[in-house]
């Protein structure tokens, strides 16, 4: 059942929280994906305390909805892994701004989804506790980093989850599982109580099944928080640009993304999209985005600097694993501490952001890349002159066979259409639309679900959610969903 | 353009991000992160001189609070949650010799 659903009849008191707790909850225990590293031992009474809540008299936007959350995002008494041994251990002493608001607007939460360690990955693949599998096929990937709450909604199990977007890690699950998923602007959600990766990109957004649950997530996350500096005072109706049109709307197709790289499908989801996009009365016009391959240079030598420093504190000295092995000096029990609780993919970010910081190559690495986000963010500011929001795929392909880009470079590849949005700080979202079938060729009805992406200016978030709605009332619910 | 990373350099990393890694590990982080950087070159062609260093999306400085009090952590919720606890303090290995 859809959110908006479970909240109107729990507030109604025609359902319980209660009920649509322990469903989610059955839901979670049989799953065979590896979707949840955790599940909350307080679920059920969390939820009989929503449900005194509604018969008190409280009218609740999300009563009795069942969540699931990536477990990079705090909740006291639960654990936050981070998907690394180094926090395998690690319990968290505090709830996160975003999942207070969730759980004030009467969600509970299920449990802890799975991701790439530390949100370093695209795939799904690289946690410390296993890779999460696509419930759309087991033998492929569900896209990460954010992949067991992109897969927790693609199952079924809940019908709205949170993850995080640090270069594509909402989106590209989004995508690869047949959900709609959302980056807001970087400071419309509060980044308090995230488990930081690269500081200046992170975003936490939602994952649903349709805009009005998709409204509701981004209307009760969206705030300023003092906890955050970098939060942003700004406010939005998202629920009422649900009903809006995009009739005169511009729609940059941005050239570079359409190029050779692609697979058929994914190109047949794009000229669908655009093609549907016409007959609502948008026009379709081709944009140049020059830097969009660059983007992926800038990004990585900008989020693995940011890295290197953010998992500094992870030395086994005061809240993250310990060496079993206390011989030596202060330096060599944190240097295997970390050396046995990080895995190989984060031990190379931290090496190659230790390199982009390190005297002799700052200016050729890291401040280079920080001018290229300057540049980045100029040509989107130029480009959204003329367009109201660009339209281009989430990824290049729909999700490919696990074990299939075992080299990092090639698994960085996939980012190449998601990470200039987090550099420039700009809202994005992955809606499902349409598939691969068997042969690699696009299809209406059935197969691999692909993701189209859109993005717009920074703060003109709600024009993603009346593209998302408008989207989902023109097209057949069979085509644009799985 | 400075040179990709050597075996010395690969070394004075891991001292730096105090990493202990096999010598098998070590190497294929080498090759991988050369492979990275070798592919980021295209960065190196850009003309960014217009361009200032941008180290966040969202143009914010000196965002400040108000100097009032607020509850924090008591020192037992904060040390319930600490690797190796001893009569409130954090115990750690021998730092002077």
């Amino acid at each position: 059942m859809k959110a908006s659903q479970t909240a109107t009849r729990v507030n109604a008191q025609k359902a319980s929280a209660l009920e649509a707790v322990k469903t989610a909850l059955e839901g979670a225990k049989a799953d065979q994906h590896n979707i949840f590293l955790s599940l909350n031992p307080l679920a059920l009474e969390q939820a009989a305390r929503v449900d005194a809540r509604v018969k008190s008299g409280e009218h609740l936007p999300l009563a009795g909805v069942p969540i699931a959350l990536k477990d990079n995002l705090c909740v006291a008494g639960l654990p936050a892994t981070a998907g690394s041994r180094i926090l395998e251990d690690y319990v968290s002493p505090y709830t996160g701004s975003a999942v207070q608001r969730l759980l004030d607007a009467g969600a509970v939460v299920i449990g802890k989804t799975n991701l790439d360690e530390f949100g370093m990955g695209s795939s799904g693949e690289n946690s410390a506790f296993g890779a999460t599998l696509n419930p759309r096929d087991p033998t492929r990937v569900p896209g990460g980093s954010s992949s067991g709450s992109a897969a927790s909604v693609a199952a079924g199990i809940v019908p709205v989850a949170l993850g995080t977007d640090t270069g594509g890690s909402i989106r590209l699950p989004a995508a690869f599982t047949g959900c709609i998923g959302m980056k807001p602007t970087y400071g419309r959600v509060s980044r308090y109580g995230v488990i930081a990766y690269a500081s200046s990109l992170d975003q936490v957004g939602p994952f649903a099944l349709d805009s009005a649950d998709l409204a509701i997530m981004l209307q009760t996350i969206c705030a300023h928080d003092p906890r955050d500096a970098t939060s942003l005072e700004t406010a939005t109706d998202f629920t009422a640009v649900l009903e809006g049109s995009i009739k005169g709307w511009r729609i940059g197709l941005v050239s570079e993304a359409m190029g050779a790289g692609n697979s058929a499908s994914v190109i047949g989801a794009i000229e669908s999209a655009r093609a549907t996009l016409e007959t609502l009365g948008a026009s379709v016009v081709d944009i140049s985005l020059p830097s969009l391959e660059a983007g992926l240079a800038a990004y990585y030598l900008i989020a693995t600097p940011e890295a290197s420093s953010n998992l500094a504190r992870y030395d086994g000295m005061r809240f993250s694993k310990r060496s079993s092995d206390v011989s030596g000096d202060i330096n060599e029990v944190m240097s295997r501490s970390r050396g046995e609780g990080f895995g190989a993919e984060v031990k190379r970010r931290i090496l190659m952001g230790t390199y982009a910081l390190s005297s002799g190559y700052y200016d050729a690495y890291y401040s280079k890349a920080l001018r290229a986000r300057a540049l980045i963010a100029a040509e989107f500011a130029r480009i959204f002159e003329g367009v109201d929001a660009l339209l281009l795929p989430t990824a290049p392909s729909a999700a490919f066979k696990l074990g299939a880009k075992a080299d990092a470079l090639s698994m960085y590849l996939t980012d190449v259409d998601t990470v200039t949005v987090n550099l420039a700080g700009l809202p994005a979202i992955s809606l499902p639309f349409g598939f691969e079938d068997e042969t690699g060729a696009y299809s209406s009805s059935a197969g691999l679900p692909i993701g189209v992406q859109f993005i717009a200016p920074l703060l003109e978030d709600a024009r993603l959610v009346t593209l998302s709605a408008t989207l989902e009332r023109a097209t057949d619910a069979a085509f644009l969903r799985v | 353009m400075p040179e990709t990373i050597t075996d010395t350099e690969i070394e004075h990393l891991k001292k730096l991000a105090r990493l202990t890694m096999n010598p098998f590990d070590t190497a294929q982080a080498k090759a991988q992160i050369n492979d990275i950087l070798e592919s980021f070159q295209q960065l190196q062609s850009l003309d960014l001189e217009a361009y200032p260093e941008m180290p966040r999306p969202v143009p914010m400085v000196n965002v400040m609070r108000e100097d009032v009090v607020s509850d924090g952590f008591s020192q037992s919720q904060a040390m319930a949650i600490a690797v190796d606890p001893q009569d409130g303090f954090f115990k750690v290995p021998r730092t002077v010799e």
